[in-house]
């Protein structure tokens, strides 16, 4: 057991932690989950609703066990602070990542990004201009018709070239007029 | 400058560089020093590739609790268990695998490489058998969903997530597996000593960060209330 806290060996500073403490770590770890377990079991089992804090819990204990993993089977404990600094500027991130996209979805009243059905590919968005989806897609024929005409004077000025540009937007414009008329 | 390259020849013929040494680093513990810190840099951006699968989790699930709750009651939390200890353990044997390595014990180094991948298939194997229960259940995402009974709104949704959460975290254990038997063919070769076990360190370090994930996921997805 001599090998045990030779933090400034011969050859490094490498920090090597008693087997013990690995052991000790693992109970704690596996001790941390039969409480989540428990945690979730006995509201049932009680039939009490915690609501929120049901999660509170169960996301303060896995910390707890991630805490324990990152400082001590990781070692970043007895490592260089610059390493936990890199490490923890990604949870930073993190934090802002969740943060401020919880705080815009929550804020809104209309926003319910998946409240129809997922297209299957089987319905047709464009029902002769009655559904909900029609306004954009008018928007869109609309746009369409008006790229020849703006596309004109640019062609009166360098003939030549603007020529095979015309020939494009007229053609896709053609069976939009086709159905209009 | 002729004299120059010749006392760096001379200088090169005195030192004794071990066979591991790069000659871009200034010294061994440089050299250790620099590949850790790549190793925690790729951890954090592994931290932020399964970010957005935490984002996407924390934003339906506030959206569609009822879909969540209904969804995880097709999991066997038994399963989840096992899951979670068999992980928790295999990143014990990778420590201790760390640590046979920095007390150059050779035989450490092999058996607790063993232990753990032999969890991560235990892992993997268990996986397997939830995914096919689910496949054949028609528990599967989006558009495949087809459960014939209690179907609540959204709960495709949970299913998309269960398996993008999952399935990346499968495939990180599949890696972990390559690499832990890449590290454990080194070791049995007698390469790692005290001197030298970079590569036990950064992989046990990789090995811990799927266990990290696992710890998350499994609360997330098998204990929603």
């Amino acid at each position: 057991m001599s090998e045990h806290h030779t933090e400034h060996d011969a050859h490094n500073s490498h920090h090597i932690s008693p087997a013990s403490q690995y052991w000790g770590i693992w109970i704690g770890l596996m001790i941390l989950t039969v409480i989540t377990v428990l945690a979730y079991y006995i509201p049932l089992w009680l039939k009490v609703d915690l609501g929120a804090a049901n999660v509170i819990i169960a996301m303060a204990i896995a910390t707890t066990k991630a805490s324990l993993v990152v400082l001590y089977f990781m070692g970043l404990k007895y490592d260089k602070r610059f390493l936990a600094v890199a490490f923890l500027s990604s949870l930073i991130f993190l934090g802002l990542f969740l943060g401020f996209t919880l705080l815009d979805i929550k804020t809104r009243e209309d926003s319910q990004p998946f409240a129809k059905p997922l297209y299957t590919g089987k319905e047709v968005p464009l029902e002769g201009g009655h559904s909900a989806g029609a306004a954009p897609a008018a928007t869109k024929t609309e746009g369409k018709s008006e790229s020849p005409a703006s596309a004109a004077p640019a062609a009166s000025h360098t003939a030549g070239e603007t020529k095979k540009e015309e020939a494009k937007p007229a053609a896709s414009a053609a069976p939009v007029g086709g159905t209009k008329h | 400058m002729a004299q120059a390259v010749d006392e760096l020849k001379h200088d090169h013929k005195h030192d004794e560089h071990p066979w591991f040494f790069h000659h871009h680093f200034t010294d061994v513990q440089q050299q250790f020093d620099t590949a850790k810190l790549g190793m925690w840099t790729f951890l954090a951006t592994e931290i932020l590739m399964f970010g957005g699968l935490f984002v996407a989790y924390a934003l339906m699930f506030s959206m569609y609790p009822e879909a969540f709750k209904a969804g995880h009651e097709h999991l066997n939390v038994n399963l989840g268990v096992v899951n979670t200890a068999v992980l928790i353990f295999s990143s014990l044997t990778m420590a201790l695998a760390v640590r046979s390595a920095q007390t150059s014990n050779k035989r450490g180094i092999i058996i607790n490489l063993l232990i753990t991948i032999a969890c991560a298939c235990v892992f993997l194997v268990v996986k397997y058998f939830e995914y096919s229960h689910k496949y054949h259940e028609g528990l599967l995402p989006g558009i495949f969903y087809s459960f014939p009974t209690d179907y609540v709104p959204h709960i495709e949704m949970y299913f998309a997530l269960y398996f993008m959460m999952t399935g990346l975290h499968g495939i990180h254990v599949t890696v972990g597996i390559g690499l832990l038997t890449w590290i454990l063919l080194n070791a049995m070769k007698g390469k790692y000593t005290s001197a030298y076990y970079t590569q036990v360190e950064m992989v046990g370090l990789y090995w811990h960060l799927v266990d990290l994930i696992w710890i998350y996921l499994f609360p997330l997805l098998y204990l929603v209330s």
